[in-house]
């Protein structure tokens, strides 16, 4: 009987410590839980918040967030364009702030001027076509070059690296891929092996990077409305970033494959996304149209919007 | 024998696999390959076209390899579509008309004609006619 209630409070004595230390070792954890907890919260909130920016950013053309975008209200003057030791523009991140993103803002390149695009006739009809039932490689998965990575729901992050004079942009969304923008001054290589970011190299022209893309294949769309292009495309992108909160951004078209002249877009603004930390995502895993996986595309309906 | 169908059944396969693929290719619609036959019974034939785009132009080979000839011409007579206003807030409006591509296809003395369905999706075809002399009859061919 006195054995018995030994182990009975020894068991108890046991649990009790056990519960103690375990609380101790939760409180202990909590600041590194919390820690760990942002990440999925963020990415949470980024995907109820990209949601709604897709549907309007990409259909609708405009930033419903009140980030400055389209019809945003005015705040107070925005922050001078933060800049380099050496005087050029910083297109990405404040070194020493929070990391920063821009926003989805390129729409649909044609905006407000389709009448004005010198497509070539089969263009212009997979253009078309593209209006009524077609749903662009992006929502597949498929990494999407050049303008298009200014559609990408959850938007994208420049990444300058002076030292290696180059620049990175992630795509937040979709593929979640990156392409690299060479600056140290080096040519085209005389063979490029057509790929869907090409090969992007950068020059400064005054406050505004000029970047040429060459070597784009023909596996995505230039923006999420079906603007065509070929393997002939020269695509030049120019950065000008007019302050602190946006970044202005114009292309031009050079495709003899697809249009009968070269062709420049009106400029569309990016909106900054202040402290917005890239988180990961996995286009198969939430992609809201697995079935477009499939590529089938034998019945579309183009009244929904999918959040690749 | 044996070794013959085993071969046989094996590039069926190779086949049916790369049909049932479809490939990615959003520019030219003609650019890339097709495969597929005309004629009927035991007169049809296999036919491969590889094509390219060089931005005014379409040229290429039908069945390359051994025997391979040169396209000697592609058109592409497209009819605008039209646009139209339904959308699931006004479902009773006039429905958009896409555009139609018709095709014709030139080979020595072949001709294949046709009409392009889906020419802008991955698993695009051509459905027709082909004609060569006296002969007349239906062909079609799938993009790989």
């Amino acid at each position: 009987m006195k054995r018995q209630i030994q182990n009975v409070l020894a068991i108890g004595i046991g649990a009790a410590l056990t519960v103690a230390m375990a609380t101790v070792d939760i409180a202990g954890q909590q600041p590194a839980a919390q820690g760990q907890g942002q990440a999925p919260a963020a990415q949470g909130q980024g995907q109820g918040q990209g949601q709604g920016r897709a549907a309007g950013g990409g259909r609708g053309g405009g930033n419903n967030q009140g980030r400055g975008g389209r019809g945003a209200q005015q705040g107070p003057p925005a922050a001078p364009t933060p800049r380099w030791p050496d005087g050029k523009p910083i297109l990405g991140s404040v070194p020493g702030k929070a990391v920063d993103g821009w926003g989805a803002g390129v729409t649909t390149l044609p905006q407000g001027m389709l009448d004005q695009v010198p497509f070539q006739p089969w263009a212009r009809a997979a253009y078309d076509i593209r209006q009524i039932d077609q749903f662009e490689p992006h929502t597949r998965c498929k990494a999407s070059g050049v303008s298009r990575q200014f559609s990408t729901p959850y938007g994208t992050e420049f990444v300058e690296v002076p030292d290696l004079q180059r620049m990175y942009i992630l795509d937040n969304g979709g593929p979640n891929s990156y392409r690299i923008i060479y600056l140290d001054g080096r040519q085209f290589p005389e063979k490029i092996e057509p790929t869907n970011y090409g090969y992007s190299i950068g020059h400064w022209d005054g406050d505004t990077l000029v970047v040429e893309t060459r070597g784009l294949n023909e596996k995505f769309w230039l923006d999420t409305r079906g603007t065509p292009h070929t393997k002939q495309l020269k695509f030049t992108e120019r950065f000008t970033r007019l302050n602190m909160e946006t970044m202005e951004y114009q292309a031009t078209i050079d495709d003899p494959g697809a249009y009968t002249r070269p062709w420049t877009t009106t400029k569309f603004q990016l909106r900054r996304r202040a402290g917005e930390e890239p988180f990961e995502y996995i286009c198969q895993q939430y992609n809201q149209g697995p079935e477009l996986m499939l590529g089938t595309q034998e019945s579309i309906d183009n009244s929904k919007f999918y959040v690749p | 024998m044996l070794k013959r169908l085993a071969t046989a059944v094996c590039l069926l396969a190779a086949v049916a696999a790369f049909v049932a693929t479809p490939r990615a290719q959003e520019g030219y619609p003609m650019t890339g390959t097709w495969y597929g036959d005309y004629g009927t019974g035991a007169q049809k034939k296999d036919v491969t076209l590889v094509m390219q785009w060089d931005g005014s132009k379409a040229s290429g080979t039908m069945n390359p390899g051994p025997g391979s000839q040169p396209i000697t011409s592609v058109t592409m007579d497209i009819i605008p579509g039209k646009a139209g206003g339904r959308s699931l807030n006004n479902p009773d409006a006039e429905a958009a008309v896409p555009p139609v591509f018709n095709v014709k296809i030139v080979v020595g003395d072949l001709t294949l004609e046709g009409k392009m369905m889906n020419p802008v999706g991955g698993n695009r075809s051509i459905v027709g006619t082909y004609t060569k002399g006296a002969e007349k009859g239906p062909f079609q061919i799938k993009h790989l």
